[in-house]
């Protein structure tokens, strides 16, 4: 068994474990590159059957106009179940609110779509595409993550998780994240997306885009959800997005990259890491941590 | 390209975050950004120099304590070799994260203080990682910095470290050498500070050390049932991950828990049907004759049983911060089954200093308690002892009450079942 192979026996077994140990499981899917090793590991572990779960996808809004189609097609191609919950439905109903500025997010928003989502359908374990190597607070993540019935981790008193004996026991109420890819890096990913051919988004490889820097100097895609400032550049750029999440949190790469083998090597010599291009991440030092006490996966 | 998993444990302040920043800065590995961050957080904390720890020490928690509360894992990967860490806290009170980090590790470095030598909490985790069947340790004297680079000292510690482990050592490849992680002396390259040192690097060890090698042909073969998955019409296939051994499409094999006989009759990997697959894949079989199987039943070779009782001798390492009396009432998980349990007795505990057992009239369980008794199973389970195969008699124990993942078992010996 090569490095990939033993990745990908250890991802079929904690979601075989997910399949076994609770009732009412949901994958969580976003269209981006992690979320596609999850449908194809699922597959492995699964087929000729369906899936033992309906993939569950929280529509910001502020969504690539490209994920949305692709996400579509994808599911449709499975012929699995998917659940659509909005952000927008969230805000409407008064359970959240809209960021204001020239570069409102819904990062933060999405936390509670996704906590009402598991509510509504009584879900009882979130299979997660996250991976230990993206950020410092993931890098602590168990493969059955605990959550208290308000739906927060509690990362100073994890339950400790011991070979591959997995302990999915909870009660009524309360939840459990699931990261099948915890040990995977991102190189990781792209050599297997190589690998299994897996179909990805365009937004991965190099293309123009009309993007805007901002008075920090960082990037973000030209969206109608934002609204520069004078004295922020508009600039079309050749430009490729190395992780891919809002279009209003997800800066572009400048990249030549059009080929998975061009990508592999980028990342392989890259001096900057994959989420140093995500905005949420960098609002505070411990952006990521304190999402996921509020129920962020 | 093969890859090996290892951790870094000790007691608390003896390096080993330190250890694992450095070794990523000397790699090239720390990435821009990430430096930047960790450059700020140590200003905010007042520090001139780099605090290579928060490289590691992820957790706000962690960050405004300085210590590791729990693992961190981390990535790398040099032209020869990939690497998992899992960097494991050194607090008393966090053993059972340290325990959860050496369940998944094919070899571990235990810094020691080479000005303090081996505290009380060192002497806890090596011998749980022993424990937990982790053969490849090297003990990392840290801190030679502060000793001048001293032989004289190394050496003592040496004789220390040597002599504590004679117990245990029977199977152990175990190594020493001295190391300055803090101003990176022997970490990836030989100090002309330690020239008296003729040995490896830490590097050069991480690289040639034994990487996972799942177990291979000579060990029986054990299969435990995941579950269904359905096929065409009614039929179904069962999933599972091959615990040990080989298994070829028309093999015979034996249903430990029920004494049936069942023949394999296709074998699927990753979405594909093979012919044969060896341990650690993650497979899916079709059964000759309709027979059925369901989640927690084990297959075994035939020739090479599993021992069945409801009591089996176990050594444990009790994980909860409540004290649990004897009789708590628990979730015996082994494999893919789960049967209710209960100590009968708990007759030792482990003293650290001399690696003896000792009796003991303790009859609760607290964490980090390390010892030896009795457990008593609603139902019988077949096992293997812990040892005898690659991956057998593992077990851990979650409290009914809270669903805490309360205790890790070895299961050593089938007893003779009580008469029910």
């Amino acid at each position: 068994m090569d490095t990939l192979d033993i990745l990908e026996a250890e991802s079929v077994h904690v979601l075989r474990e997910v399949a076994a140990q609770f009732k009412r499981p949901v994958l969580l899917f976003s269209g981006g590159k992690d979320s596609l090793v999850l449908l194809r590991l699922s597959e492995k572990a699964f087929r000729p059957g369906k899936f033992p779960y309906p993939v569950l996808h929280i529509d910001t809004g502020h969504n690539f106009e490209e994920t949305l189609s692709f996400r579509d097609q994808t599911i449709e191609r499975l012929s699995e179940q998917m659940i659509v919950r909005r952000v927008e439905d969230s805000i409407q109903a008064g359970r959240a609110q809209d960021e204001t500025g020239p570069y409102p997010s819904r990062n933060r928003q999405q936390s509670v779509t996704l906590l009402d989502a598991i509510r509504e359908f009584g879900f009882d374990a979130a299979i997660g595409g996250a991976r230990r190597d993206e950020e410092k607070a993931r890098a602590k993540e168990r493969f059955f993550s605990y959550r208290n019935a308000q739906g927060g981790w509690e990362p100073h008193q994890q339950r400790p998780e011991l070979w591959n004996l997995y302990n999915g026991r909870i009660h009524l109420g309360e939840q459990m994240r699931v990261f099948p890819l915890n040990n995977w890096t991102e190189f990781d990913v792209w050599s297997y997306i190589k690998r299994e051919r897996l179909e990805i988004p365009s937004l991965y490889f190099s293309h123009q885009r009309t993007c805007v820097r901002r008075a920090d100097g960082s990037w973000l895609p030209m969206s109608k959800h934002v609204t520069p400032p004078p004295g922020d550049l508009v600039e079309t750029r050749t430009v490729r997005f190395r992780t891919v999440g809002d279009m209003t949190c997800t800066s572009p790469v400048f990249s030549q990259a059009s080929s998975l083998d061009e990508i592999i090597e980028e990342i392989r010599t890259a001096e900057f890491s994959e989420r140093g291009s995500r905005a949420d991440d960098q609002r505070s030092e411990t952006a990521m941590e304190d999402r996921k006490r509020e129920g962020y996966f | 390209m093969d890859q090996l998993r290892f951790m870094t444990a000790g007691h608390v302040d003896d390096g080993k975050s330190t250890l694992i920043g450095r070794l990523f800065l000397d790699h090239g590995k720390i990435l821009k950004d990430q430096l930047q961050t960790i450059e700020r957080a140590s200003r905010n904390q007042g520090k001139s120099e780099t605090n290579l720890a928060l490289f590691t020490d992820g957790l706000k928690a962690e960050r405004e304590k300085g210590i590791t509360i729990d693992v961190a894992y981390r990535y790398f990967s040099t032209q020869q070799r990939k690497f998992i860490i899992a960097d494991a806290p050194g607090h008393y009170e966090y053993t059972r994260n340290m325990v959860t980090a050496a369940s998944q590790v094919d070899a571990a470095v235990i810094l020691v203080d080479a000005t303090r030598g081996m505290a009380e909490q060192t002497r806890r985790h090596a011998w749980l990682i022993h424990w937990l069947g982790v053969r490849n340790i090297v003990f990392a004297l840290n801190k030679m910095d502060l000793l001048d680079y001293s032989e004289k000292v190394f050496r003592e510690r040496e004789k220390e470290i040597i002599d504590w482990i004679k117990p245990i050592a029977h199977g152990l490849d175990f190594t020493l050498m001295p190391i300055a992680a803090l101003k990176g002396d022997n970490i990836l390259r030989p100090s002309p500070d330690l020239n008296w040192y003729t040995g490896k690097t830490l590097d050069q060890w991480l690289h040639e050390t034994p990487a996972r090698s799942f177990p291979a042909a000579k060990y029986p073969t054990r299969l435990s049932i995941q579950g269904a998955v359905s096929t065409i019409g009614d039929s179904e296939n069962y999933t599972g991950t091959l615990a040990s051994g080989v298994l070829t499409i028309g093999d015979e094999l034996h249903v430990a828990q029920d004494d049936r006989i069942i023949q394999v009759q296709g074998i699927w990997k990753s979405g594909q049907k093979t012919d044969q697959v060896q341990a650690g894949e993650a497979i899916q079989i079709s059964l000759s004759n309709g027979e059925k199987l369901s989640r927690g039943q084990l297959l075994e070779e035939p020739e090479y049983p599993t021992k069945k009782s409801n009591r089996w001798l176990v050594e444990f390492c009790a994980m909860t911060d409540d004290s649990m009396p004897m009789d708590t009432a628990f979730f015996a998980r082994h494999f893919t089954s789960e049967t209710p349990a209960s100590f009968e007795c708990i007759d030792e505990t482990l003293d650290l200093r001399t690696l003896q057992w000792a009796p003991t009239e303790h009859a609760t369980l607290t964490s980090p308690q390390i010892g030896r008794g009795v457990l008593s199973f609603a139902s019988p389970i077949t096992a293997d002892a812990f040892g005898s195969i690659p991956g057998a008699g593992r077990m851990i124990l979650i409290r009914e009450s809270d669903h805490a993942t309360a205790v890790a078992v070895l299961l050593k010996e089938a007893l003779p079942d009580t008469i029910s």
